[in-house]
Parts: structure tokens; C-alpha cells; sequence
């Protein structure tokens, strides 16, 4: 690009004063120069991260609006519980989708724009002066790019799922012939490979079987118009509610959490189904059996858990990216730290020599 | 009803840390930095145990608030040596702040127990990374509130210190959550920490209180991260 190299030039004669000196006539203001030295310059790529940091840093205490229906109307609801009226104008603002909105975008394409004017700059430096300093700074350069670069890359072709329920030992068929499946004990998730999955929480589930007396099996229907079941596996995610119309009773299972991540017990609870009276109650934590009016119920414990799951194509460019950066850029730091201490030595040897005391 | 020993140790480096404060703003003295120097070093052990205890007793957050309150307490050395006593004030507040901050958390007995799990690799750099941070913002409003004071090469090796601690957590999110923002709301913010530090880093050479505001807000964030 023979404007940009021309531009680059002339910033260098600039800045370089004994070349500077001897021109005769002053140069006149060229526009693309003024440009480079803006994009390549501290105040405009401090002021792009700081922006950028500002909206993420938002993100953190604005809820993000989901991308699914399902889960945006629940999304939406406790939007409208924590902030009320404010909702929709903070809506229109953008705060609940900061990421998707064409600022933050435009920012982030901003910022490639100005890291890659400054890597020219800084690779043209580097070839006229070898110094630590440029090729530290070079490093960081060429590292937010290509960190950048990852990102870009995941965006475009990857894809994540969050809040996956799988029952102990279940395999679960993702997009592009991708798997996972959770572990008998629900503790660990196994995964296709170029997956990466998390379990967000671990959720208790049950397997519920009800007999009469003599051993027959009875049926049980989660809704009025469900089809009958005969030994039903649910999560517990929520409460639950079962009719065994045979015997009269309404079975209600809840979760008993003991942290925000592991709810691995239930309470179960059974109801008269005509008056509705509390006749039993047990804590579930591993396999139980009730006996409520001559009805066996069977109540068998199976780990459900959460999983968040995740395919990014650029989770090595994004993590070479990041490393060099930081190495770059604590380079550059320690650079700085010697330098201070070369040039802090000749006086604390002076003033050694004066005070005879260690400084 | 007895105080649990964390709300007892805590009120006492709150304490302790006020006495300091109050030591460098009134007492005229040519003692007054060693003292307040010593008095500093005393409520950050003090801090430190607490931390420990709080660890012991599975309190995640409160172990973090109270860990990077006693890397954040002690003056520097430097300090020992300062003309005006009242420059250590800026430097104390973070501590002070974060210490008062957790008290009234460590005064709910329903706090802690065995419902949080140990911390993991991250909570400890972000304890360790939330303390110097602290540190950082000190030294920061101390410049901010002075600028003409001579610059020492502690926020150098802050920056350089808490460089590595957060890009080592952005490493960690990445691999384990797949996305270094986006896939959990605190992978984002740690993310933006991350990134504001390294803008600090590039503002360096702009007007000292232009840097120095730079590093209060990078700081800020970090600490607010880490006491969520």
C-alpha cells in the first residue's frame, strides 16, 4: 500500500528531529499521515480496550438476553422483576445484548483495525533499530490479533449449548456428529473429541415405581391428559407431581439443594387426592420405599446434571493469541523494571559512597 | 452470644488498620512512618490468619475479601522513610475498605460451613491477583491525590504480577468453559479486568493522572470481580 508506506515515512521523518531539522520548507499536513499516527497510536488503542473492557464489564452485572425463545422468556420475566419500567429502556440502550450490538462489534473491528497499522509500524521499527522493547511490543501486537482472529473464528463456526439435562450414563447427540454423555455417578462428562463441556450443576432425579398390595404394578400420569406410566424417570429441576388415580394419592417430589451448585437430595411428599391432606413425607437422598395406605411407592435415586457445552474452533488460536500478548506485554513490563534499576544503580552507588548506608 | 473467631480477628485488624490511619494523620512525630509502617505489617498478619481460618472453614468469598485485604495492608518500605506521615492514608484505604467490607459478613454466622466448596486454582489467583490489585489501587490514589510524589518501581511489578495472574485465569475460563467471555457472566468480566490492565500498560506514557485513573479503574474492577 504505497499511501500507508508513504504516510509511515513521513511520521518517522517527523518524529526524528535531526532529519527533521535541515528540511527548509515545512511539509504540508497530508491526511493519511495524521490518520496512521492516530491508529497507531497509545491514547486511541488504550481508549478501544478500555471501551471494550467497559462493555464486558457491563455484561457481568446486566443479564444477557438469550439467543433461544424458551429460554428468553424466562430471561425476560426476571428482566422485568430486577428492573421494572426501566426494562425496555435499557433494552432499547442495548445493555442485555452488549456483545451482539454493532458498537461493541464496531469496536472490536476498530481495534484490529489500529493493532494491525500498529504491528507495521512496530515491524518497521523493529527492522531499522533490533531492539527488546519493539519486539516485545511486536509480540503483543501480533498476539491481540491473532487472539482477536480466535475470537472471530469462534463466532463464525462455533456453536454453545447451555443448560443440557442428562441423566446419569446418557448420551447426548450434539450439532456436527458431536457428543457428550455423562458419567454413571453424574460427577464427570465424557465428549467427542474438539468438545469442551462443564457440568453447571448437579441435579437430583428419581425413578418412581407404585405397587398395591399384592405386588401389582399401578400407573402414574404427570398431567390430567398424560398417557399412563408405569415407572416414570424424572430430573428435579422443578417440582414434580404424580396421580395414582388406583390408589388415590398425589405424589409431590422437591429438590433439596445444599449449594447453588449440588441439589442431590428431594422431599418427597404424598397427598390424599381427594382432600388433599399430607399423609407421608421422607427425604430422598438414595434409594426409598414408602408404604402409604397399603400403596408400595418405589422411589429410586438417578443423578441428572446440567451441562454447558461448547465447540470453539478458535480455542487455539484464541489461547496462542492470549499468551503471546501477555508475554508481550509482561516483557515489556520487566523491560521497564530493569531499565529503572539501570538507571536508579549510579546514584544509589553514589549515594552509598556519600552515606556509607546500604539505600 | 459469642463472636465467631473470623468476625473477632477481623474487628480487630479493622482495628488495628484504623489506629494506623489515624497514627499517620495526627501524630506528629519523627516515629510516626516507622510506627504506622509496624502497625500496618501487624494488621496484615493478622489479616492473613484470618484469611487461613477462613479458608479452613470453607468461606470462599469471605477467604478472598480478607486475603487481598492482608496482601493489600502493609505499607511499603519505602515508607519508613517518608517526610509526610499522611501519604501512607491513600495507600491504606483499599485494606481498610475491603476489611469493613467483610465484617458484616463475618459477623452473620450463617456464612461459610461446609456449603462452599475449597478454592480451586482460580480463586487463589484471584485472591492473589485481588490483593496486589488492591495494592495497585493504593499507589494509585496516593498518585492521583499527589502527583508530584517521585515514582517507585512497585505498580511496575504490580502490573508485571497481576499481567500473569489474570491472563492465567483467561487461559483457565478458556479451556475449561470454551470461551474466554460469554459462555459464564464472570468469564466476561474477568476478561474485561484482563484487558483494562493491559490498557493501563499502554497508557503508560499519557499524564501521570491520566495512568494513575487508568489503574484505580483497572484495580477497581479486579476487586470488584473477586469480592462477587
Amino acid at each position: 500500500m504505497p499511501t500507508f508506506r508513504c504516510a509511515l515515512c513521513c511520521a518517522h521523518l517527523d518524529s526524528t528531529s535531526h532529519l527533521a531539522k535541515p528540511m527548509a520548507t515545512q511539509p504540508t499536513r497530508d491526511p493519511w499521515r495524521v490518520i496512521w499516527r492516530i491508529a497507531a497510536s497509545d491514547g486511541l488503542i488504550t481508549a478501544l480496550l478500555v471501551a471494550i473492557a467497559v462493555g464486558l464489564l457491563i455484561s457481568v452485572w446486566m443479564p444477557q438476553a438469550p439467543t433461544d425463545l424458551v429460554s428468553y422468556a424466562q430471561w425476560y420475566s426476571d428482566a422485568r422483576n430486577r428492573f421494572g419500567p426501566a426494562t425496555l429502556s435499557l433494552q432499547t440502550v442495548g445493555l442485555f445484548t452488549i456483545m451482539r450490538t454493532v458498537s461493541f462489534r464496531a469496536l472490536l473491528a476498530l481495534l484490529s483495525g489500529c493493532l494491525f497499522i500498529r504491528l507495521i509500524e512496530t515491524g518497521d521499527q523493529l527492522r531499522r533499530h533490533r531492539d527488546w522493547t519493539a519486539a516485545l511490543r511486536l509480540l503483543s501486537c501480533a498476539g491481540a490479533l491473532i487472539l482477536l482472529g480466535g475470537i472471530l473464528l469462534t463466532h463464525l463456526l462455533g456453536w454453545q449449548i447451555a443448560g443440557v439435562i442428562a441423566r446419569e450414563g446418557e448420551r447426548i447427540d450434539l450439532p456436527n456428529g458431536a457428543w457428550i454423555a455423562l458419567s454413571n455417578d453424574a460427577s464427570r462428562v465424557r465428549r467427542s473429541p474438539g468438545i469442551i463441556s462443564f457440568i453447571e450443576t448437579q441435579i437430583p432425579g428419581v425413578r418412581v415405581a407404585a405397587h398395591d398390595e399384592s405386588g401389582r404394578p399401578l400407573a402414574l400420569y404427570q398431567t390430567p391428559h398424560s398417557d399412563p406410566v408405569m415407572q416414570p424417570t424424572v430430573d428435579l429441576v422443578e417440582d414434580r407431581y404424580f396421580a395414582i388415580p388406583e390408589a388415590h394419592l398425589i405424589l409431590r417430589l422437591t429438590p433439596q439443594c445444599s449449594s447453588v451448585t449440588s441439589c442431590q437430595a428431594a422431599l418427597a411428599q404424598v397427598y390424599r387426592s381427594s382432600s388433599g391432606k399430607l399423609i407421608a413425607s421422607a427425604e430422598v437422598e438414595g434409594d426409598e420405599e414408602m408404604i402409604v395406605n397399603g400403596t408400595i411407592l418405589r422411589l429410586t435415586r438417578v443423578p441428572y446434571a446440567h451441562i454447558n457445552t461448547a465447540f470453539n474452533p478458535g480455542l487455539w488460536p484464541t489461547s496462542v493469541g492470549l499468551a503471546l500478548w501477555s508475554i508481550g506485554l509482561a516483557g515489556e513490563i520487566a523491560l521497564a523494571l530493569f531499565a529503572a534499576r539501570k538507571r536508579a544503580d549510579p546514584i544509589r552507588h553514589a549515594l552509598r559512597a556519600q552515606t556509607g548506608e546500604e539505600i | 452470644m459469642s463472636m465467631p473467631t473470623n468476625a473477632a480477628l477481623t474487628s480487630i485488624a479493622l482495628g488495628i488498620l484504623l489506629t494506623a490511619a489515624g497514627l499517620a494523620f495526627f501524630w506528629k512525630n519523627s516515629r510516626t512512618p516507622q510506627a504506622t509502617w509496624a502497625v500496618t505489617w501487624t494488621a496484615g498478619g493478622i489479616l492473613a490468619v484470618t484469611a487461613a481460618l477462613l479458608w479452613l472453614a470453607g468461606d470462599d468469598l469471605g477467604m478472598r475479601i480478607i486475603a487481598m485485604a492482608a496482601i493489600a495492608a502493609p505499607l511499603p518500605t519505602r515508607y519508613r522513610h517518608e517526610p509526610a506521615p499522611r501519604r501512607g492514608i491513600p495507600i491504606m484505604l483499599p485494606a481498610l475498605a475491603l476489611t469493613a467490607y467483610n465484617l458484616p459478613r463475618a459477623l452473620d454466622p450463617g456464612r461459610g460451613g461446609a456449603l462452599y466448596p475449597p478454592p480451586s486454582l482460580t480463586g487463589a489467583l484471584t485472591a492473589l491477583g485481588g490483593g496486589m490489585a488492591a495494592r495497585a489501587l493504593g499507589e494509585a490514589l496516593s498518585r492521583l491525590l499527589e502527583p508530584q510524589i517521585p515514582g517507585s518501581w512497585l505498580p511496575d511489578v504490580l502490573a508485571l504480577l497481576i499481567t500473569i495472574c489474570g491472563s492465567s485465569i483467561a487461559l483457565i475460563n478458556l479451556w475449561r468453559y470454551g470461551s474466554a467471555w460469554g459462555t459464564l457472566p464472570n468469564a466476561s468480566g474477568w476478561t474485561a479486568v484482563w484487558i483494562v490492565w493491559a490498557a493501563v500498560w499502554l497508557g503508560k506514557r499519557a499524564r501521570p493522572r491520566i495512568n494513575a485513573a487508568l489503574t484505580a479503574l483497572a484495580a477497581a474492577a479486579w476487586i470488584a470481580m473477586a469480592a462477587r
